[in-house]
């Protein structure tokens, strides 16, 4: 059913998949609309071919399962009180930026590992300059070094 | 300071030696700003009730103690010319003793008579309320301004530099590799500024100017006291606060966006976005026109999108080799504003809000973006012309504010 290629997210909280079909006629609501929150989806990042994780302005980590033929399955879970600005997949684990300058690491499926927190103020984006160094932009930039716990460190 | 003379006052020295009360004292600021020497005895000017100008040198140990009375000068003339900002200028024996009318006194050892400086007079605010020297003077005033003073041949002081301050009331300005950094109030906060950045906001109890500010001197945690409502209060702001938002020398003026990492021949490649409208790699600014907002990466074709309103695409090519910096060139563009006319598309030109650019084959790109306005738009770029074509476009009924691939090659079968 959901054999697509572009996930959209919208300021209304809703997911819309777009397969091949739907833009190859050029018609934007051919796509399939989920409601998933009841905020803006800012952010979101494919863990593999049948999941993705999505967050907005709820502070709600979603993640979302789907398979040919059936429907969505949702997992929620509030991990602040604060939005969701970037979710990012590295080393099999899901590294999540909220607005109270904390990142969150979980599993791929969904257990909390660690947190720690940056000095930037309003955090938008952050990415992996190294493997073990993360770079946090917002009102400003910070590059902090992170100690990944051992396993992870195996997985890279 | 105040404290320490108002222990003096009850001494008998003190009486002895000024003969008066004084009514307005500062310290002369002979490092420039830094620390001074505490085994040194420190130097204030005071002026006292019969309109005296006095230098005054103190040893600090246990007991204060003020030892010698050097030199008496005479007050410029003007209505109110109580000291606020005294500086020991480097480059000659003279010293400047800002005032709270504005101007400033240049005094020598010798002559006893200051050169009036009308520095920070103008209308509303007025007074000088910090003193430094880097290539010459430097002078912070209540108007809003640092001014740069430097001496000519005929013995002038002139201002050649003005920098107009984003604080309401200025304490205090400091130089620190190669940037001037300044500090002071807004309303009720207490901001510290790099340049354009600003780099701290605290409360700090409105109108009150805070007492004790030192910035560069203590690593680790400055302290920040002031007084509100008879108590004194003390903040500790740590030194990696600030330096998280020394913007890590992006070189961004405002809220950085977005950032993304490539990796060639070795070479970290840092690509940044900003609300200032400009993409920045590893710092340095892509080009000069202030409409690039998004940025996409492709590695394979070592390319980078540049977004912006309008509709706007410009294509640059980077290459890196050993011992050389990353090299980058514009090598298309795409007008957004001819080719929506020649679409006859009513729906008006938007911003781009986000974007992904990936390798198709060898022989062209795709890059897929979506509008302010709602829209997505996907183009072909054929190489090795670099030619745009637009592949399709659609509308949404929301804003749409991030998107993912789950197959990037899966979309292009009909290609």
């Amino acid at each position: 059913m959901y054999k697509g290629l572009i996930l959209v997210g919208d300021s209304g909280g809703n997911i819309t998949f777009f397969t091949s079909e739907d833009l190859e006629d050029q018609i934007g609501e051919n796509g399939h609309t989920e409601r998933v929150d009841e905020g803006a989806i800012n952010t979101l990042a494919l863990l593999d071919k049948d999941t993705v994780y999505a967050g907005g302005d709820s502070g709600i980590l979603i993640k979302i399962v789907w398979r040919d033929g059936e429907s969505l399955k949702l997992t929620k879970s509030q991990i602040s009180t604060c939005g969701i600005t970037k979710i990012r997949i590295r080393c099999g684990r899901v590294w999540v930026l909220t607005i109270d300058q904390r990142i969150s690491v979980y599993s791929a499926d969904g257990d909390f590992l660690h947190a720690f927190y940056t000095q930037v103020a309003d955090p938008a984006d952050f990415d992996f300059e190294s493997a073990f160094k993360i770079c946090v932009v917002g009102k400003g930039m910070q590059t902090i070094s992170v100690e990944l716990p051992k396993e992870t460190i195996a997985v890279t | 300071m105040r404290n320490l003379f108002a222990s003096l006052e009850s001494t008998r020295n003190k009486s002895q030696i000024l003969n008066a009360h004084a009514r307005a004292i500062v310290e002369l600021d002979k490092n420039n700003g830094k620390p001074s020497d505490e085994q040194n005895p420190r130097e204030f000017f005071c002026v006292t009730n019969d309109r005296q100008l006095i230098l005054v040198k103190v040893k600090i140990g246990k007991v204060p103690k003020i030892e010698v009375i050097t030199t008496k000068f005479v007050l410029p003339d003007c209505k109110n010319p109580l000291p606020t900002a005294a500086l020991n200028l480097f480059a000659s024996e003279c010293f400047a003793v800002g005032n709270c009318q504005g101007h400033i006194s240049v005094y020598n050892t010798e002559t006893k008579e200051g050169k009036k400086l009308s520095a920070h007079t103008g209308k509303g605010r007025h007074g000088v309320s910090a003193l430094r020297w880097k290539n010459g003077l430097w002078s912070c005033g209540n108007d809003g301004c640092v001014k740069q003073w430097t001496h000519t041949l005929q013995k002038e002081w002139i201002c050649a530099i003005v920098i107009r301050l984003k604080v309401e009331s200025p304490i205090g300005f400091d130089f620190h590799n190669g940037y001037i950094y300044y500090y002071g109030c807004k309303g009720a906060e207490f901001l510290l500024y790099r340049e354009e950045h600003q780099l701290i906001s605290c409360w700090s109890g409105g109108r009150q100017r805070p007492t004790c500010f030192s910035f560069f001197d203590s690593p680790g945690t400055h302290s920040l006291v002031f007084v509100n409502k008879g108590r004194v209060h003390e903040l500790d702001i740590h030194a990696r606060e600030v330096e998280a938002n020394l913007d890590g020398g992006s070189g961004h003026t405002d809220k950085i966006n977005s950032v993304e990492f490539a990796t060639i021949a070795g070479k970290l490649l840092k690509v940044t976005t900003s609300d200032d409208c400009s993409v920045r790699l590893n710092g340095k600014q892509f080009s000069k026109s202030a409409t690039m907002c998004v940025s996409t990466i492709c590695e394979e074709h070592k390319m980078i999108a540049c977004l912006g309103s309008k509709e706007t695409v410009a294509l640059y090519r980077y290459r890196a080799r050993i011992d050389q910096p990353i090299a980058y060139e514009k090598i298309a563009t795409r007008d957004g504003g001819r080719a929506r006319k020649r679409e006859h598309d009513d729906s008006g030109q938007a911003r781009f809000t986000s974007a992904v650019l990936w390798k198709n084959n060898k022989t062209s790109l795709y890059l897929i973006a979506f509008c302010a306005n709602s829209s997505a738009r996907m183009f072909e770029i054929r190489l090795p012309i670099y030619e745009f074509e637009e592949v399709f476009s659609f509308k949404v009924d929301r804003l749409v504010m991030t998107f993912s691939f789950m197959s990037s090659h899966f979309i292009f079968k009909r290609s």
